[in-house]
């Protein structure tokens, strides 16, 4: 097994297709398939699973496919098909490359970028703490469900779902003082340590000029 | 309403993102105490997606989430607020592939910094019940309607008769987060957390933010004039430039004076 790919590299060759993709203009059908060819190139490579990645990048369908309606209706169906297939190529190739990368890899690279300190480390706790929230809010609700049996009037379970946020703003706000105690408690003295950054090796260099020199030609091509 | 890839033009984007780096620099730097607010700002964030799961029903079977906007700038004052909710958007763009990667600045701008000032400034001008209602309602009209508009920029044009129908739309959706706002909260206030914002003051940057909205509602009303013709009620296809943005503004004093009168009426 290889080393894992430099978390800045992917991004950075995302950000490059994400650009291309959105700069080709509508009527350069050709190109757009030729992005595809790359995208299913990648994630060939990257063993990420197929259909996976195509149910997770169907998210995105409900809100593409309303405007793309709107937009053919207003009587413009060249660029409805534009819409559905540049969001299409974006988002799958935000899937595959953040289903191959650690969200700490993600934060160092985004620390490294120059993004605000605080803001990276707010992204870092949130992360942590996403699945401890959301499986709280879960029994919350068969708590909810049990004591009323989901009978009742709209007004009724209006009242006992305002009850459930507040109860689980009580929660994370003492969880919240919890952590920083235990922060204190092992030796946090009020600076977070620098992220260190992985060391840049020659496949990440590969991966980077070749990325950017295929779809500079294939955007070159419009 | 997140904005997916593929949809803004590039000068829209690429403007957007540099907003929104400014914005959130900016939001950073206004947060007091930061590495003692980061564990909760975290957990804040972690809940805003909790709050998300947890349905509210409304009539004929339907139900509505918190968006959560406006209950952190209460919770957590406007700059805190404002970086939650940031970091809540760009996971929503990286894992849930909820909204785009270059579209993120705008999602930003729209619903973590227009929206965060809108109903702080809700809250500024007044207090109590009626002024957490409308920090609900402003916001998500706030971030909708810049939404709109970029879209609208970036060429994807909306009919007449859909754009009425959503703005329609958009208005219950406000009114539905602003009653759960006022109904969390009055919640939360029972149970007796201790909040107390540490934040820098704003009022430096208030009448900045209040005249930013007021730019944002003239870009808005420009682009769709129908709604805001629907509005006022004017049958006239031919109003002016300078008439739309005044009638704009007219209709924010009218609409901020009215919410302070009759929250003064409540409170005598």
């Amino acid at each position: 097994m290889p080393p894992p790919l430099d978390a800045r590299v992917k991004l950075s060759v995302l950000l490059i297709f994400l650009i291309a993709v959105s700069t080709t203009p509508v009527r350069a059908q050709m190109v757009f398939a030729g992005y595809a060819l790359v995208l299913l190139i990648t994630a060939l490579a990257a063993r990420a699973g197929l259909k996976s990645i195509l149910l997770r990048s169907a998210g995105v369908l409900p809100f593409t496919g309303v405007f793309a309606l709107m937009v053919w209706l207003a009587g413009d169906s060249q660029r409805a098909v534009g819409l559905l297939e540049k969001s299409m190529l974006s988002v799958i190739a935000t899937v595959i490359v953040t289903t191959t990368t650690p969200v700490a890899g993600i934060a160092r690279a985004l620390a490294w970028a120059r993004i605000p300190m605080p803001l990276v480390l707010v992204i870092q706790f949130l992360h942590r703490y996403l699945l401890v929230v959301t499986d709280e809010v879960r029994s919350l609700q068969r708590a909810a469900l049990s004591r009323s049996g989901n009978r009742g009037r709209t007004r009724a379970q209006f009242a006992a779902a305002a009850g459930s946020l507040g109860v689980l703003f009580a929660k994370s706000w003492q969880r919240a003082d919890g952590i920083y105690l235990a922060m204190l408690a092992r030796g946090f003295r009020g600076q977070f340590p620098e992220f260190s950054q992985p060391h840049f090796c020659v496949r990440d260099g590969a991966l980077l000029g070749g990325g950017a020199a295929v779809l500079a030609a294939l955007r070159a091509l419009a | 309403m997140h904005i997916p890839d593929g949809f803004l033009s590039a000068p829209v984007w690429a403007t957007l993102d540099v907003v929104a780096a400014g914005g959130v620099t900016l939001a950073a730097r206004g947060v007091k105490n930061e590495m003692r607010q980061v564990p909760l700002l975290g957990v804040m964030g972690a809940f805003v997606f909790g709050a998300q799961m947890i349905n509210f029903p409304l009539a004929a079977g339907t139900s509505a989430h918190l968006v959560g906007g406006a209950l952190m700038t209460v919770a957590l004052g406007p700059w805190a607020a404002s970086l939650v909710m940031t970091a809540v958007l760009i996971l929503q763009a990286l894992i849930f592939q909820d909204g785009g990667i270059l579209a993120l600045g705008a999602n930003i701008v729209n619903m973590a910094i227009l929206g965060i000032l809108a109903a702080h400034l809700c809250c500024k001008i007044s207090r109590g019940p009626l002024a957490i209602f409308f920090a609900g309602l402003t916001s998500v009209l706030v971030s909708a309607a810049a939404a709109l508009t970029e879209l609208h920029i970036s060429g994807v044009i909306i009919p007449r008769p859909l754009l009425t129908g959503s703005a329609a739309l958009f208005v219950v959706m406000g009114v539905i987060e602003g009653a759960i706002t006022v109904v969390a909260l009055r919640s939360i206030s029972a149970l007796g957390v201790t909040q107390q914002p540490q934040q820098k003051p704003l009022n430096t940057f208030l009448w900045a933010g209040a005249a930013v909205l007021i730019m944002a509602g003239i870009a808005f009303a420009s682009t769709a004039p129908d709604v805001l013709e629907g509005i006022l009620k004017t049958r006239s296809a031919e109003l002016s430039w300078t008439r739309k943005s005044l009638a704009m503004i007219l209709l924010c004093a009218t609409f901020m004076v009215g919410a302070r009168f009759l929250n003064s009426r409540k409170n005598a």
